[in-house]
Order: structure tokens, then C-alpha cells, then sequence
């Protein structure tokens, strides 16, 4: 989104959302008019709670989830506006890595079968299949003894590996990660983001990482917005945005997230209440019932997304103070 | 020191599994004493949620053995029959999981759990008596509207809301030991900020010791008095929280810390422990961390016994 500031060339980006409305059956607003930008070569995390929209945002991005309002562009292309025969077009612009990479893995192929599906689906010249696969075996570390086995019968880590490598092989220009990291154990995160870094520097994608997890966010990064009840309230650079967070809710957010060390521990905010349903999303800020910050005008009128220090976009009228 | 409130001696457990006895806990030896908050972390597979269930006896169907000592306040638990130990579970310990619905029944309100759970700990409270206990809990653990709190159904609660109830549940029982399994892993990071201030506030008033099992070190970190290091089924450090974070003794522990995104500063490649956790249906012999520790040597062909290292701060390595 800040490339919107720095004028970057919308030729540059590879996927733009705009006011991004998606609702569900029962009045339930998941997206409430999210506006992102994606430049080329760029990581970008997405951070909420329950019910923030985060996972619908990374949905509709990759053709996922029809919106009922605003706009879903991937290089430059409307994506619901795709004819039925286009869908293979967008496939090589956006792939998605799933948080279960088990299940994601059909039960029935083999290794070997799972890496050549897409290029099967894609009609890509069979001399190029075997190239491509090989050449994901060595990216990601995959062990050539294991093509002939079906997902069961490899560990969770290489089944994690194959499921990028499917979303990797057709070199799409974007991939959508929804919790990468939930559900590993600590001792082998790391494996993953590294494998993660090692894509990127290889194949250049741009990257949306979709996660509760602050600290992962913070170190693979390049940008950051942060969800509220379907909206975005604050963005910017990740580093600059981690120290010094202008969004009541950020901040929170980050003084939230239990620290070892005591000495870089931060003064903690426990924020009252609930997340709002958002069936009935707040008047106003729709942060505003939890807002330690939050005043009467708070309640009335809705805070647009504004620049609220260089670089750092947020919707609030009573920001935190900038400390320098 | 005076005798500690549970004294847990060479704790082992076993499991029949599809392919072969599972090891799950292997002489596991432990003193917790009164009034503290001790945290237990470990990853998956390291036998912390069966180290709670071992201590309720509430072990699954497919249980193989289960020897050794579990003393509270000199009792041991291992020794007592199903009716003694229906006596302890919920009354002398109590529990709260990770899904709190598992453990609330749709078709009662919050009022009914809330009073049945007292019965058999307060024969000598009237109904009304345990009515007013059970609104006095629920304001103390944060439920805005205690009166229309009792008159909840389950479902009508936000999983925070449903974590408080459980802990109101489990206190009005007014256990010596409350045993917290996973139990803020499932919220929101704001909502389980929220329930480790109330833990933390609940201190001044329950007299009792919390287990706060978890996998997150920073939550450990912050809430715990002392922290309990496993891995593959044994303890493999313990002590005070502060010295066991900001001077781990076992490989381990350091390995895993090291392994902490926050502890990082910045550098390009991310750390992990190589290798996996091993099998427990063979697990190697001799000291269980060794395949994975950098620091290995001859001697870790054997299995090396808990040590104090320093008051309170123990480990099980043989490297100095």
C-alpha cells in the first residue's frame, strides 16, 4: 500500500485490492472496504484476531472468494471479471500455501504425482516436467526417495515442502500464505521460514503471509497492516510500524505478545472486553468499545485510513503519540 | 524446606500403540510446592499434557503401565481406588483445558455447572449458598453480568468468556493444585492477555498451586514462578523461571531458546533444531536429547540423572 505513496507505477504491482467488500450469508461483513496494494518482490504481512478478515482477504486475493464490493487485481487484470477458460491464467499468477499442509495434500498421489499436477493442468511440455520438479527438489530440500510415496508416509516437515514446492513450480508472481507457521513447534520454525527467505530470493515472488504470530511477521516482512472487524487500521514499513505502532489497537497488539527477555518486555495493555461480533460491528471506530484511547467522536464518525506519520498509514483520531 | 505439596518420584508411563509400547513419560521426578505458579513447557510429543492427565489419573483406555509415586501431601494417588480417587479429582485438583467446551454441557446453563461443581466439595452449603458462591466467582474472574452469566448456556459464550466460567468452575472447588493445559492457546492474543492478568490477579486469593502447561516460552516467561523443561517424555531442566530462562543448563533448553524469533537480533538464516523428536516407541538409550545436541560426547550413552546445579535450578546433562 505505500508504494500508493512513494508513486510507484501501477505497472509495478502485482496484485491490487480496492475497497474490498465481502459479505457473507446473515449479515455478516467480513471485509468492510480494505484497500492493498502488492509491489513486485515484496513481503507483505497481514496481522488480526478473530474475525478480522484476514483469511478473507487471502481468499479473494487468490480467486477464492467472490467479492460483493470493490476490486481484486492481479497484475493489472480485474480476477472475478476472468472467463471461465482464464482460470489457468490466474493459477500461474497467485498460489496459495495452506496451513495444514497434510490435508492439502491429496491422500491417493504419490510425491511424484502431487509436483507434476500442475504442471499437467498447465499443458506445460512434458521435457520441461521433470527439470521443474527436480530442479524443487533441490530448492526445498526434498528427498528423491520420497516421489514414489504417497503424503501419509512422509514426515509432517517434507509434506510441508511439497506442498510449497506445488505452489512454487509454476513460478507464479504471488503466494498467499495463511499461517505458514500455526502449528509447528518452535524447534522447527525456523526450517520453514528459512525455506521461505530461500524462495524469495531465488524466485522473486511477491509475498502475502497471513499470521497471528507478531514475532514471525516481524522478521519476514517487508510491510505490514494490521485487521480490525474487517478493516485495515494501520500500515506501514514492519520495522517502523513494531516500534512505533500509532493505532490504539496495534499497539495493544504488540504489548499483548508474551516476551522472554524481561528486559525488552513492554509495559503490558489488556485491552477490556471482546472482539465484536461482525454480524453487528460497532458505530464509529469499530475499535472504539475496546479503545483505551477512545473519546465521543470516536463512537459517532468512522476514522478514515490517513497517513499518520511518514510512510505509516492508520485510522484513528487520536493516534498514539509518536515517540521518536 | 518443608515437605512439598506434590512429590512426583520416578514417574514412567507407557501406552500400547498400532506400532509398539509408547513411552510417553519416563521417570519423571518432580517437587512442587505450595502457593506457585509452575510452568510446564516442552513441544509436541513431550509429554506434558500426559504428566497432567498421569497426576488425575485420568490416563486413556490404551494405558500399558503406570508405575512410580505421586504424593500429594503424602498420599500417594497411584495407590488409591477409582472411589478414593474420584475424592481428589476435581476437589483436591482440578483441571482446565485447552477447548472449554469439551468440558461445558450444552444443555446446562453456567448456574448448573457452576453449583453441581460445588456439591460434592460443599456438602455442608445450601443450594442458595452455592448460588451466591458461584455469582461471587463469577465477578471475581471478570464476567461483566454475573446474574446473566449464570443464566448462560455455553454457547453463548466467546471462548474468553467460556475460559473464564472454567476457572471460576475449577476455583469454586478450592483445589490444592489447578492444572491449566493449553488453556489460552485457542484465544485471541488480546483475550489470553486478559486470562493471564486474571491468573496472575487470582493469586492474592487462591492459596492453591497453578500447573500452566504450555508450549509458549514467553507466556512461561512472564506468568511462571518456575518453569518445567520436557522433552520425549522426560524432564530435562527445572528451576526458578528467571535463572532457567536467562541461564539455561541444558542443551535443550538453550537449543530451544535459541530457536525464539525474539531472541534473534535480525540475522539472515532463521534457527532450528536439526532432527526430529524421536520415536518413543524405541527411544534411543542413554540421554534422550543426545542424537539432536551439538555437545555430545561417550558419556551420553548414558541416560543422565536430574541434577541441582545451583538452589532449585536442575538438569540433566552430564556437561558441567
Amino acid at each position: 500500500m505505500l508504494a500508493a505513496l512513494t508513486a510507484a507505477s501501477p505497472s509495478a504491482l502485482v496484485a491490487e485490492v480496492r475497497d474490498l467488500e465481502i459479505r457473507f450469508g446473515g449479515g455478516v461483513q467480513a471485509l468492510a472496504g480494505v484497500t492493498l496494494q502488492i509491489p513486485a518482490q515484496t513481503t507483505i504481512g497481514i496481522v488480526g484476531e478473530s474475525g478480522s478478515g484476514k483469511t478473507t482477504l487471502a481468499k479473494a486475493l487468490v480467486g477464492l472468494r467472490r467479492p460483493t464490493g470493490g476490486l481484486v487485481r492481479l497484475a493489472g487484470r480485474d480476477v472475478y471479471a476472468l472467463a471461465g477458460g482464464e482460470r489457468t491464467w490466474l493459477s500461474r499468477q497467485v498460489q496459495m500455501i495452506f496451513q495444514d499442509p497434510v490435508s492439502s495434500l491429496s491422500p491417493r498421489f504419490t510425491i511424484r504425482e502431487l509436483l507434476a499436477e500442475p504442471l499437467r493442468i498447465h499443458r506445460l511440455p512434458l521435457a520441461e516436467h521433470w527439470p521443474r520438479i527436480s530442479d524443487m527438489l533441490e530448492v526445498l530440500g526434498i528427498r528423491k526417495s520420497l516421489l514414489d510415496r504417497y503424503p501419509h508416509q512422509i514426515s509432517g516437515g517434507q509434506a510441508r515442502r511439497v506442498s510449497i514446492a506445488r505452489a512454487l513450480v509454476l513460478e507464479p508472481r504471488l503466494i498467499v500464505a495463511d499461517e505458514p507457521t500455526a502449528g509447528l513447534d518452535v524447534s522447527i520454525q525456523g526450517e520453514l521460514l528459512n525455506l521461505l527467505q530461500r524462495v524469495r530470493q531465488l524466485y522473486g515472488p511477491s509475498l502475502l503471509v497471513v499470521s497471528h504470530n507478531l514475532s514471525v511477521i516481524r522478521r519476514i516482512t517487508d510491510e505490514v497492516g494490521v485487521m480490525y472487524l474487517g478493516k485495515m487500521v494501520e500500515y506501514g514499513a514492519t520495522e517502523r510500524l513494531f516500534r512505533t505502532p500509532r493505532h490504539p489497537y496495534t499497539e495493544a497488539l504488540i504489548s499483548a505478545n508474551p516476551v522472554i527477555d524481561p528486559n525488552k518486555r513492554r509495559a503490558k495493555i489488556v485491552l477490556a472486553g471482546e472482539i465484536p461480533s461482525p454480524r453487528n460491528p460497532p458505530s464509529g471506530c469499530r475499535f472504539h468499545t475496546r479503545c483505551p484511547r477512545a473519546r465521543e467522536r470516536c463512537r459517532a464518525e468512522e476514522p478514515s485510513l490517513g497517513e499518520l506519520a511518514p510512510g505509516q498509514l492508520g485510522a484513528c483520531f487520536y493516534p498514539v503519540p509518536y515517540i521518536h | 524446606m518443608s515437605e512439598p505439596l506434590l512429590r512426583i518420584e520416578d514417574l514412567s508411563v507407557s501406552f500400547a500403540g498400532d506400532q509398539g509400547v509408547v513411552h510417553a513419560l519416563s521417570q519423571v521426578t518432580l517437587d512442587i510446592q505450595r502457593g506457585r505458579i509452575i510452568g510446564i513447557v516442552g513441544e509436541s510429543g513431550s509429554g506434558k499434557s500426559t504428566l497432567a492427565l498421569a497426576l488425575l489419573r485420568l490416563l486413556p483406555g490404551n494405558l500399558l503401565d503406570c508405575s512410580g509415586r505421586i504424593l500429594l501431601e503424602g498420599t500417594d494417588l497411584l495407590k488409591l481406588s477409582q472411589a478414593q480417587m474420584r475424592g481428589v479429582r476435581g476437589r483436591r485438583i482440578s483441571m482446565i483445558f485447552q477447548d472449554p467446551m469439551s468440558s461445558l454441557n450444552p444443555v446446562f446453563t453456567v448456574e448448573t455447572h457452576l453449583i453441581d461443581a460445588q456439591r460434592a466439595s460443599r456438602p455442608d452449603l445450601s443450594t442458595s449458598e452455592m448460588r451466591q458462591r458461584a455469582l461471587e466467582m463469577l465477578a471475581k474472574v471478570g464476567i461483566p453480568d454475573p446474574p446473566a452469566g449464570l443464566r448462560a448456556y455455553p454457547h453463548q459464550l466467546s471462548g474468553g468468556m467460556r475460559q473464564r466460567t472454567m476457572i471460576a468452575m475449577a476455583l469454586l472447588t478450592e483445589p490444592a493444585i489447578l492444572i491449566a493445559d493449553e488453556a489460552t492457546t485457542a484465544l485471541d492474543v488480546t483475550i489470553e492477555a486478559q486470562i493471564v492478568a486474571l491468573i496472575r490477579a487470582l493469586r492474592s486469593d487462591y492459596a492453591g498451586t497453578i500447573l500452566f502447561i504450555s508450549h509458549s516460552l514467553g507466556l512461561v516467561a512472564e506468568l511462571c514462578d518456575e518453569v518445567v523443561v520436557m522433552y520425549a517424555g522426560t524432564v530435562v531442566e527445572s528451576g526458578p523461571s528467571a535463572a532457567v530462562f536467562a541461564k539455561p543448563q541444558h542443551p535443550y533448553t538453550r537449543a530451544l531458546l535459541e530457536c525464539e524469533l525474539d531472541l534473534q537480533d535480525g540475522a539472515d538464516r532463521f534457527v532450528s533444531i536439526p532432527g526430529e523428536v524421536p520415536s518413543l516407541i524405541d527411544p534411543p538409550g542413554g540421554c534422550i536429547f543426545a542424537p539432536r545436541c551439538r555437545s555430545r560426547f561417550d558419556r551420553c550413552l548414558t541416560a543422565p540423572p536430574l541434577i541441582e546445579r545451583e538452589s532449585g535450578h536442575r538438569a540433566a546433562c552430564w556437561l558441567p
